[in-house]
């Protein structure tokens, strides 16, 4: 009886001390998932997206920054309603990208970009 | 139509005459404000005088960049304490051939309004980014209005490019999006 009371006391303080530690474990699972994840920048400059060809890891976070002295926007080619809005100089747009997405600038059009998702 | 005609061949002259012609950097500003100056307002008469929608966000684009421009060229002269010299040929000349123009603009029918102003904005932006890059760039000495100018002249090339397009839209019997 005492042979069996003793383990089932273990077992308590074992669960007792793991549990912190697993919910521990867990954050960092997640912190180590989350730094994988990456942002590019993609810079808007003399009329042109720099670079213009992207390609990242599926989840990776684009943000666009405006350099130029000209109100600019980012507008998905496929879905004109996917838009960043005006973006005045040095406004910045960011989105995770999950697709491959391929976007202008519809003030001028003949501004093109395209994100590839590996 | 012909009198567009004859307002890109006479400036088209007047810029010949210009390359031979010594300009200081106050003149150069000068003509880059009103270059800038005169397609803005053949814009604003897009605005008032248009329904189609192409047409007004091309002209609502070309006010925005313009006015951009214009308000940094100001900032740049307002530093350096100068004032921009329309004292040379091609102030003039813009000058004259934009009134001309923005009556012709005001008085064609409305029909044939859009054509009328497409057609000139390809025309316009063609010869002013022959000023800019083979006449401006080249004479220019002080580096912050070099910088300008070279900053403008993609954004010319992108606007001709955009009222190219909205050109073949015209052109075309449909209306649909641009082929991007």
């Amino acid at each position: 009886m005492i042979t069996k009371m003793i383990p089932l006391r273990n077992l308590i303080w074992a669960l007792l001390f793991s549990f912190p530690m697993l919910i521990a474990c867990t954050n960092d699972k997640s912190q180590v998932e989350s730094s994988k994840t990456v942002t590019h920048t993609v810079v808007i400059e003399n009329m042109r997206f720099k670079p213009d060809t992207l390609t990242i890891q599926l989840g990776d976070t684009v943000e666009w920054i405006n350099r130029d002295i000209f109100t600019h926007d980012v507008t998905s080619t496929s879905d004109p309603e996917l838009t960043s809005g005006l973006m005045d100089k040095d406004d910045q747009y960011e989105r995770v990208v999950d697709e491959d997405f391929e976007f202008f600038c519809s003030l001028h059009p003949s501004m093109t970009g395209i994100v590839i998702v590996n | 139509m012909k009198k567009l005609i004859a307002f890109s061949i006479s400036f088209f002259f007047a810029t010949g005459l210009a390359f031979g012609q010594d300009l200081n950097d106050l003149q150069i500003a000068s003509i880059a404000v009103t270059a800038n100056q005169v397609d803005l307002e053949y814009a604003e008469i897009a605005v008032e005088r248009s329904d189609n929608e192409e047409i007004i966000d091309f002209a609502e684009t070309m006010i925005r960049d313009h006015n951009a421009v214009i308000e940094q060229a100001v900032e740049l002269v307002t530093e350096l304490g100068v004032e921009p010299d329309p004292n040379n040929d091609l102030t003039q000349q813009l000058q004259d051939m934009s009134a001309e123009t923005k009556d012709n603009l005001r008085n064609v029918s409305a029909s044939d309004f859009d054509q009328t102003y497409i057609d000139n904005e390809v025309t316009y932006h063609e010869i002013v980014i022959e000023v800019v890059r083979d006449i401006l760039i080249p004479q220019v000495d002080n580096e912050q209005l070099r910088g300008l100018l070279e900053t403008v002249l993609p954004s010319l090339e992108a606007h001709l490019q955009h009222a190219k397009m909205v050109q073949n839209e015209l052109n075309s019997s449909g209306s649909g999006n641009y082929d991007y």
